[in-house]
């Protein structure tokens, strides 16, 4: 909670993000206003009239359903970290756990919110290395379209030479 | 998981201190399961493994004689102190490489690596070193020294200029063009600074990021040709991507990344792979190296060529290239 999915998928959707955000009732997890429940969606139409659809899902474990869900059929995954909750690191290793299966079949990025007093990027790695996994990872500022257009470029390009 | 998992191997050591040796063991602990091999710190001189080196440790004339000792080992150096790395020209070519101090992600790497090279028989002993392809000038000796220090005071000193170096926590604040010295040929002498030491004070107010000054340097040190420690016919990895600052040419370092991130691969092969040219990667690869992103692995042996790829591959690849393609287009990437 506290990301910036909704924001990442704004700065590259053709459309207005639609989103199911909702007055945030845990307070306790993050202190903003609204958060996401169930899933935000964008879309960016391609050349020759494809549609690339853009989901983003809430990282509270109570919404896992919808991350099987949305793994169907998925091209890859952006995993967007905030920095400044209490355990990110475990966070990470969670939806490491959680996306296993579409990591493995397609690829994957991670985004560390750029917020002061978290873990250095360092700890992020070494969590990736202890499971023996090397993975793109920046730190973002997902308010900043160029960042997130990073993120989608690594994306690609991981994607690419599979 | 590779084959190599089952595998037991032995870590031996030379010249480590007490308190490296306590991290390793825990690091190795902590490791258990999920490197390839299982591990053991026993010391056995006859059994396959790896023989830590601590260069700042050993005696240059002994460390031919020590290394005879443990011929079924591969060598993994590690050293603090900037003088203890002209040791390491008389290391195996195929050595590998720790950070000091130990990062468990290094660690890994390195057992990953060596078990790969243990089970496939390739232990290299005596190899020559690989070939310098360029001439290294004495500045970019120094900060490639410099690179592995995490923390201290040192001016380097050329004929015409004094560059100081305030090195604390990965950030270096200097004064000084440095890069504008790189091609200097005249010997550098680096001097230990005090905290109090008006020059230091004077660097202090001109900080800059290292990772952005090595990163610049490697970039334009090479002039096209890879750095002296490093060798087109060795194979190499990322250990992690660049940071997103340093990624200014964004459209060739992401793709390069990418490559150098899934296995270990020569630059050459990279080059063809990508579509790049040479250059691009000889200068991504030294700016990597230089940031210390980099795992260096076995020398690329000859291969067979591949058998042709099946009709139904290529053309799922081909569909695929296509979509990312209109993808980074839509997206102007």
């Amino acid at each position: 909670m506290g990301a910036g999915k909704t924001t990442a998928i704004g700065a590259v959707s053709e459309i207005g993000v639609v989103s199911t955000d909702v007055k945030n009732s845990d307070l306790a997890q993050s202190q903003k206003a609204t958060t996401t429940v169930a899933m935000d969606y964008g879309q960016i139409t391609l050349d020759g009239g494809d549609q690339l659809r853009i989901y983003g899902t809430p990282g509270q474990e109570r919404f896992d359903f919808m991350w099987k869900i949305l793994s169907r059929g998925a091209l890859g995954l952006i995993i967007l970290l905030d920095n400044t909750r209490p355990s990110p690191l475990l966070d990470l290793n969670k939806f490491l756990d959680g996306f296993a299966p579409l990591i493995a079949e397609t690829g994957a990025v991670v985004g560390v919110s750029n917020k002061p007093g978290g873990p250095s990027i360092d700890a992020y790695y070494e969590v990736l290395a202890a499971r023996n996994m090397m993975l793109p990872l920046f730190e973002v500022d997902v308010r900043k379209k160029d960042d997130v257009l990073l993120l989608v470029d690594a994306l690609l390009s991981v994607l690419e030479i599979r | 998981m590779s084959t190599t998992t089952h595998r037991s191997f032995d870590i031996s050591q030379i010249g480590m201190t007490s308190a490296q040796e306590t991290v390793l063991k825990s690091m190795l602990a902590m490791l258990q399961g999920r490197a390839n091999g299982d591990w053991q710190f026993s010391g056995a001189a006859d059994t396959p493994g790896i023989i830590i080196v601590n260069l700042d440790a050993v005696q240059a004339n002994e460390l031919q004689a020590q290394l005879a000792r443990y011929p079924k080992k591969i060598v993994a150096a590690i050293h603090e102190n900037a003088a203890a790395a002209q040791i390491a020209a008389q290391l195996p070519a195929d050595s590998l490489r720790l950070d000091a101090p130990l990062r468990v992600m290094n660690l890994l790497d390195t057992l990953n690596l060596a078990a790969q090279r243990l089970t496939t028989g390739v232990v290299q002993k005596s190899a020559p070193m690989p070939q310098m392809q360029t001439a290294a000038s004495p500045l970019l000796l120094a900060l490639h020294d410099l690179a592995q220090r995490t923390e201290g005071i040192l001016q380097i000193a050329l004929d015409q200029a004094q560059l100081t170096f305030f090195i604390a926590e990965k950030k270096v604040f200097f004064e000084g063009m440095v890069l504008a010295q790189l091609n200097q040929t005249t010997a550098v002498k680096v001097t230990p600074l005090s905290i109090s030491d008006p020059a230091v004070q004077h660097a202090i107010a001109l900080s800059q990021p290292w990772d952005t000054l090595l990163w610049q340097t490697g970039l334009q040190a090479g002039q096209g040709a890879l750095l002296p420690w490093l060798a087109g016919d060795c194979t190499y990895r990322l250990r992690r991507w660049p940071e997103s600052g340093l990624l200014s040419r964004r459209a060739v370092f992401v793709r390069l990344a990418a490559h150098f991130s899934k296995e270990l691969v020569t630059p050459e092969s990279v080059a063809q792979n990508a579509r790049m040219t040479l250059r691009d990667v000889t200068d991504f690869v030294n700016a990597c190296s230089l940031c210390g992103y980099l795992v260096t692995g076995k020398r690329a042996v000859v291969e067979a060529p591949a058998a042709a790829a099946s009709a139904a591959a290529d053309s799922s690849k081909e569909q695929k290239r296509s979509l990312f393609g209109k993808i980074r287009s839509k997206l102007g990437l």
